[in-house]
């Protein structure tokens, strides 16, 4: 039936079990990311990123406005996923929390960690700046849906290419993307997401869950950083209290990851 | 085996056969539409010229329940006088507790929310919601069916179960050879393992998801690969 089941109890027991014993129900290793691959579309500012079976499609568009009055410098950067029913039998489009949560997640990686530049999005200060929309579509839930949309929107905007504009006084002159190259954004770091999730009393640990992971889980813990190992933000929405041993253990481990991680990322971005 | 013939929902089918009084027999994905017959599922088309027999045999991953075949379901909760049971398909099925082998109206089963269990699909219609049976309803005895306890359910597609269910699996027997375990196979895509220990159910589980797409050789071949890394 569609509608949120939860996993049986022969499921979240045996992955307790197998937990405890270190052992994962898909066979990795705790700290074990599953594949990543980053594809870039046939547009700049379109990107999929699969993470194991979770897949994830981000694309970058932008339009001039109006600045909001009381930051008359900075462009606007929006944010929007969306989770469609084709991406799990239980996702019922009625159903915002998920797609709640990713978004927010993305507003605090990319926005308030000040990784894009919006004053450079400024075309003329109180009347024109460019106003971003990066829309994170979830094309299959397999678990882990914030590391997967992070990266995506991320290389989205690295690949994105915005119109070039001509500023005289207080007209502005955009440039047709046939007549002058698109130019690309300013983003100063890039930042990443690497997930965990914990288990029984809060003592058992794993990176990157599963789909099944994460409806057992009694915790979830996020930690952002980027490429220079700033670390740019820490998440923790609800579930049983950790202690600062564990954040810091989690925080090494995220710091050991993000290598990998961003080595794919450069290479994918630039093309 | 002559030349395989792919077809999508639409594709107009030719049945054009040299006796032209025979009953044409049309099975799953095909149907006749103003004297011509189009197909409407995905798959490869499979004639028996003899019985002149015509389907479609393709893969999905959504269950539609049919009468008699075996399925791995999960309790929701009590019902009035049954459990209802998630199967996979678009309505959850209602499984009668009178229907478990030596069971009374002061006998009954306790099946606790989230329990899974192995049951015979009793009715399936699109007219009522599905039902099930945890016993062989003209024996009375349960002939494997009822709760399963311990192990691992994992999902694959409705073509990979079906392949399973068949004794000779090189997958299935490829693991049974060197790891005894023991397996209740849904047709609606949902697999039921049981090794023992944790480590042999998750090989086990493995082996199997990696064996959708691979042919009986090369799916022992993998088993042996799987079976040295321990």
């Amino acid at each position: 039936m569609v509608a949120e089941t939860e996993p049986s109890n022969i499921e979240t027991q045996f992955l307790l079990e197998a937990l405890q014993r270190g052992q994962r129900t898909d066979g990795r290793g705790i700290y074990d990311y599953r594949s990543l691959k980053i594809t870039g579309g046939s547009t700049p500012g379109l990107v999929t990123v699969q993470l194991g079976q979770t897949r994830v499609m981000a694309r970058v568009s932008c339009a001039v406005t109006r600045p909001y009055p009381d930051r008359p410098t900075e462009g606007i950067v929006q944010f929007n996923a969306e989770l469609s029913s084709l991406c799990a039998p239980h996702v019922d489009h009625t159903l915002r929390s998920q797609e709640v949560t990713v978004t927010r997640m993305l507003e605090r990686v990319l926005r308030q960690s000040r990784a894009i530049d919006t004053e450079a999005l400024c075309i003329v200060a109180g009347h024109k700046v460019w106003t971003l929309r990066v829309d994170v579509h979830i094309l299959d839930h397999a678990g882990n849906l914030v590391d997967a949309a992070a990266i995506a929107a991320i290389c989205a905007l690295r690949r994105f290419r915005r119109p070039d504009v001509t500023v005289d006084g207080e007209t502005a002159v955009i440039h047709d993307v046939r007549d002058r190259n698109p130019v690309p954004l300013s983003i100063h770091h890039t930042p990443v997401c690497v997930s965990f999730a914990f288990f029984g009393a809060g003592e058992l640990m794993v990176l990157d869950p599963s789909l099944l992971e994460e409806q057992s889980r009694v915790s979830w813990f996020t930690v952002t950083l980027n490429a220079h190992k700033e670390v740019c933000a820490l998440n923790k929405a609800g579930g049983v209290p950790l202690t600062h041993e564990q954040i810091k253990r989690c925080v090494q481990i995220a710091v050991a990851k993000v290598d990998e991680i961003n080595e794919k990322i450069q290479d994918a971005v630039n093309v | 085996m002559a030349d395989v013939k792919v077809v999508v929902p639409g594709d107009a089918i030719d049945t054009h056969t040299e006796e032209e009084e025979s009953v044409l027999r049309l099975g799953p994905g095909l149907i006749q539409q103003a004297g011509k017959v189009n197909a409407i599922a995905a798959g490869v088309l499979h004639a028996s010229s003899d019985t002149n027999h015509f389907w479609v045999v393709g893969n999905r991953r959504r269950y539609v329940p049919a009468e008699g075949e075996p399925v791995v379901g999960v309790v929701l909760g009590r019902h009035g006088e049954g459990y209802r049971v998630d199967i996979g398909s678009a309505h959850d099925a209602l499984l009668p507790l009178l229907a478990f082998e030596g069971a009374t109206r002061r006998n009954k089963p306790n099946l606790a929310v989230g329990a899974t269990v192995y049951a015979r699909v009793s009715v399936a219609n699109e007219m009522m919601d599905p039902e099930l049976e945890c016993f062989n309803s003209h024996t009375g005895k349960s002939e494997g069916y009822g709760e399963l306890t311990q192990g691992f359910t994992f999902k694959c597609s409705l073509g990979m179960a079906r392949r399973l269910l068949n004794a000779k699996a090189p997958v299935l027997n490829a693991l049974g050879d060197q790891v005894p375990f023991e397996a209740a196979v849904g047709v609606n895509g949902r697999v039921w393992i049981n090794a023992g220990a944790p480590e042999k159910t998750i090989l086990v589980v493995n082996a199997i998801k990696n064996s959708e797409y691979l042919d009986g050789k090369q799916s022992k071949q993998m088993v042996k690969e799987l079976l040295g890394k321990q």
